[in-house]
């Protein structure tokens, strides 16, 4: 037989004879038909599907990361806010593979870059996502950019891109208490508080912007953009705006805490102000600070660690995570416990000779020719370790350790900021569990005196002081007063929180009080440095032993930085109806007659005259301190305090 | 069947624009198809008038002629993409293997009109017919140009049929064919041709090569659905995700834009074409037009065949173009020879006595 036959009878080519087609046509149809249900196919069957992944090719959904919320002080001045940065990316797809290296080798000597590192950028790069080469580039490097793309058309591979970056104005000023933001990390995006987070965020990360971060971070927009096969956006498809951030306005002073700032220099330590009448923080400041700008993007190694091996540690937040025995701003705490619980009336009266032999040792007073018979008073006003040893004891640890808590020591005070730390209030069970030993008579003649294990914040130590200066009660320390929403709409206030009423006398209170007034305004009062002309001031001195010196005097500025102690001053005026209560801590420094209390007093200064400013008040002659002698460390006369000697487990100063 | 040719290159035309149009660097060629349109129908009214009869006798010279000109090719052709193909003439180019096809088809029709076998062509009638088929086709491998080859190969095996062959000639060519594959596969085929092959049977094999060519295209030609997504909204196409769109894969920006009826009335047009085609060659009253309509239609459907089913992905991925849609100038002036060719037959089918 002959395929493709013709339709005579003998088959081939003869002429004049037509052929049949018909075969043929059954093979067109047949292939027509091949071609055709696969068509259907495709746009029928599976049209639905390929029509979505055509859409998930050319469509991207851009997040918009909404405008943060801005941060105000109590005078609706800035301490947070934006600011455009324009980085500068290189969309590499746009380019045929071989070119992309060359021209990123000109971009980079033309802008400034580092080859290298956007050579590694670029070649970890995936999926023709550009590759952001360059932060924070200039307005005219932007101008030039944008004038070049203009002449290029859509392909031009450089690309600026406008990104929200968080700026501090006052610089380092602040930067504990506001916080930074940076990309968010692992950890975090694992906890349910981020849902919707996604790597890459800007979150808050300590302080105010971490604490409140679900009112500042707003909500996030959208942008739907359509991009061809390199990935290059053509058009934009829908673009739904997110809610902007709210703006927190906090109790905080600005202006108190840069006259704070000034007055304690280049030292290392904290300032923290209440007022005591509700728990408003009106200054918390650890010095020195650091940058929070250089959070938002990756820090360099020097720059990161230069902060880490500081000595004075500008990355710790010293006013609430900053640990350390409060010294003789404790005693205001024993004394009460030691009235509330009869071990000691006002008019109780103990004998100092400069040291109590007890148990085998000397404990010392800082005045080594002794006070001689002092009562709650001069105890008080004279800072006398030995009255304070003996009540002590007189009262054992357990009592001590009761109103330390009441008082709000050994717990967090409830900061409105992440990171707060709670102190050491030691007792048996304490020791026992830490250090497998029984509690020593020694241990509670230490803590009496807030030495030994005893560690408190400065906030802490406000905290306590607000309770004498506002009669017993005990208030959370609130940073934030409200939160507004763009317009200055209230969304949220703060109200005063009462944590507890302190159920003791008002007589004992008064007691203290009287003390702490002496301390300042008394002759011989070892605050003697913090008293004001015009305003009535009553406050402790302390300092806290950092090591056993050893009984050989030493001048503190023959000893080494971080062997030096810690100075204390924690104070509240006016006396008769406190408004604001300060504390003060400087690290390795000497004593807290000596150099706390005048920068407490500087701070209380600016403080009223502040508020006179503000009220249209015209100023008083002076608010300044009243001059107190000589600024030298070791004092011999029983005016100021100084480093006693060592009694083993920490001994004794003011 | 006038209207039928002209209602193709209409919507080839529109087609065209559509898949040129978003891309500023190829925006021109659509102007240049339409010049080039013009200057091949007034060539093509020449084509038309010469009675079919003078081509008989000028098939070996111009056969002749295509061969020296795909030499040309490999000597001083101009090179794009790898391979070899076109001839710079200064003010265009031109691709000598496209013109190939229509000297071959002549060639082929002059030879077994010669030397006709009423009984059926046995292989060894075959021997001047495979050289006839060798020259161009090895040729045409050395460019590379796998589709045009495959073309020539396929056009001579239709032919073959359409004249008669032996059973047992058939089914030897088949098995022999079959055994030849293997050897084709490791010796004949370059790597990246390989792994085109390979990569119809699993498109995901290679998602971001070849693979991802005929992904884009599927994804184009599905998402069209029923209806289309409408006249210059074809997004795969606008946004350039369809490789050769101009081209290769024009058939995917007219599914993508005319949805399924729109295609489906497109592959209605060419069925219709070549249909017609082959009612030119079964009813032409001598051997030397029969043979040759059957070539040209031969011509005219594998195009189509072999282009559409790429953009469909049943077909391997070989640069062949589809008829009156793609861009391309000697490939408009062969397919508007071919379509004029059977008009000139089928005009002088009762003409010719």
């Amino acid at each position: 037989m002959i395929i493709g036959k013709p339709s005579g009878e003998q088959g081939g080519f003869a002429e004049d004879q037509e052929r049949n087609p018909t075969p043929y046509y059954v093979a067109i149809i047949i292939a027509f038909l091949i071609l055709l249900s696969k068509l259907w196919y495709l746009q029928v069957i599976q049209g639905t599907e390929l029509a979505d992944q055509s859409d998930r090719h050319r469509i991207r959904d851009h997040r918009i990361p909404a405008a943060r919320g801005i941060i105000l002080d109590r005078n609706k001045e800035v301490l947070a806010q934006n600011r455009p940065s324009y980085n500068l990316f290189f969309h590499y797809a746009s380019l045929p593979k071989e070119e992309r290296l060359p021209f990123l080798e000109t971009a980079c000597k033309e802008y400034d870059i580092e080859f290298e590192t956007a050579k590694r950028r670029y070649e970890a790069s995936r999926d023709n996502q550009p590759v952001k080469i360059k932060t924070d580039i200039t307005r005219d490097e932007v101008a030039i950019i944008k004038t070049r793309s203009m002449t290029f058309g859509r392909n031009f591979p450089l690309e600026v891109e406008v990104e929200s970056i968080r700026e501090y104005p006052h610089g380092t000023m602040g930067a504990h208490l506001l916080g930074y933001t940076a990309e968010i990390d692992k950890p975090r995006l694992e906890l349910p508080k981020y849902e919707g987070y996604r790597p890459g965020d800007l979150v808050g990360k300590t302080g105010l912007e971490e604490a409140y971060e679900e009112y500042l971070a707003g909500v996030f927009g959208w942008k739907r953009v359509e991009v061809n096969a390199r990935g290059i956006p053509i058009q934009e498809l829908a673009v739904e705006k997110g809610i902007a951030g709210r703006n927190l306005v906090l109790n905080v002073d600005l202006d108190l805490m840069k006259s704070a700032q000034r007055a304690l220099g280049t030292s290392a330590g904290a300032v923290v102000a209440l007022d005591p009448r509700d728990g408003r923080v009106i200054v918390a400041l650890s010095n020195p600070s650091f940058g929070p700008s250089i959070f938002s993007r990756p820090i360099p190694h020097d720059v990161w660690d230069k902060l880490v091996n500081d000595p004075k540690h500008p990355l710790q937040n010293k006013f609430a995570a900053g640990m350390y025995p409060p010294g003789s701003t404790f005693k205001v705490v024993t004394a009460l416990a030691a009235l509330e619980s009869g071990a000691m009336t006002a008019s109780s009266q103990v004998t100092c000779l400069g040291k109590w032999k007890f148990g085998g040792r000397d404990f010392r007073c800082h005045n080594e020719k002794g006070h001689g018979a002092v009562d709650l008073h001069r105890a008080i006003v004279h800072s006398c370790d030995v009255y304070f040893y003996k009540v002590g004891f007189q009262m054992g640890i357990d009592v001590i350790a009761e109103y330390s808590r009441a008082l709000g020591l050994g717990a967090r005070t409830g900061l409105d900021i992440v990171g707060e730390k709670g102190g050491l209030v030691p007792d048996k069970k304490w020791k026992e569990e830490t250090y497998k030993q029984g509690w020593m008579p020694g241990d509670t003649l230490s803590a009496a005196i807030g030495q030994g294990s005893m560690l408190a914040t400065p906030l802490q130590m406000a905290v306590v002081y607000s309770v004498f200066a506002n009669g017993g009660t005990l208030y959370r320390p609130q940073l934030l007063d409200h939160v507004e929403d763009v317009n200055g709409e209230i969304i949220k206030s703060y109200e005063p929180e009462v944590i507890r009423q302190l159920n003791v006398s008002k007589r004992n209170l008064r007691l203290v009080h009287s003390g702490l007034i002496g301390v300042v305004n008394d002759p011989g009062g070892t605050g003697g440095r913090a008293r004001m002309a015009s305003v009535t001031v009553a406050g402790k001195t302390g300092t806290s032993q950092v090591r056993a010196i050893g009984a050989v005097r030493k001048h503190v500025s023959t000893l080494a930085y971080e062997h030096r102690d810690h100075a204390w001053f924690t104070c509240y005026a006016p006396a008769e109806d406190p408004e604001i209560v300060v504390a003060v801590l400087i690290e390795h420094s000497g004593h807290g007659g000596v150099m706390a209390a005048p920068i407490a007093n500087q701070v209380l200064g600016s403080y009223f005259q502040l508020k006179r400013k503000r009220e249209g008040r015209p100023e008083p002659e002076s608010v300044q301190a009243v001059e107190i002698g000589d600024e030298d460390a070791v004092v011999f006369e029983p005016v100021a305090e100084e480093p006693g000697p060592a009694a083993g487990d920490g001994s004794i100063t003011d | 069947m006038a209207f039928v040719i002209l209602l193709i290159i209409g919507l080839g035309l529109l087609n065209l624009y559509s898949s040129v149009e978003s891309s500023p660097a190829k925006s021109g060629l659509f102007t240049t198809q339409v010049q080039w349109y013009v200057i091949c129908c007034l060539a093509m009214i020449v084509v038309f008038a010469i009675n079919y009869h003078f081509y008989d006798a000028a098939a070996y010279w111009l056969y002749g002629a295509a061969v020296v000109l795909l030499i040309l090719v490999l000597l001083v052709g101009k090179t794009a993409k790898g391979s070899s193909r076109w001839i710079e003439l200064g003010f265009f180019s031109f691709q000598p293997s496209e013109l190939s096809k229509i000297a071959f088809a002549l060639c082929l029709a002059r030879y077994f009109s010669q030397y006709p076998k009423t009984e059926g062509y046995r292989l060894g009638d075959l021997a001047i017919p495979f050289g006839l088929l060798a020259a161009p086709t090895i040729l045409m491998l050395m460019q590379p140009d796998l589709g045009t080859a495959m073309l020539h190969v396929l056009i001579f095996a239709s032919v073959c049929v359409f004249v008669g062959l032996r059973t047992r000639t058939l089914v030897g060519l088949g098995f022999s064919a079959i055994a030849a594959a293997p050897l084709m596969w490791f010796f004949g085929l370059k790597d990246y041709q390989r792994l085109r092959v390979l990569t119809l049977l699993d498109p995901e094999s290679d998602p971001l090569g070849s693979g991802y060519h005929i992904r884009q295209s599927l994804i184009a030609i599905g998402s069209g659905r029923f209806i289309g997504k409408g006249y210059l909204h074809g997004t795969q196409t606008r946004l350039q995700f369809l490789p050769e769109q101009h081209t290769d894969f024009i058939f995917s920006v007219l599914s993508e834009e005319w949805g399924f009826l729109g295609a489906a009335f497109v592959l209605i047009l060419f069925f219709a074409l070549i249909v017609w085609g082959v009612s030119v060659a079964a009813r032409s009253k001598d051997n030397f037009g029969s043979i040759l309509a059957f070539g040209m239609v031969s011509i005219l459907f594998w195009h189509v065949f072999i282009n559409v089913g790429m953009a469909l992905g049943i077909m391997p991925v070989v640069g062949v173009v589809l008829p009156f849609f793609s861009y391309g100038r000697t490939a408009i002036f062969t397919m508007l020879v071919a379509v004029t060719l059977l008009l000139n037959i089928n005009s002088r089918r009762s003409m010719f006595e």
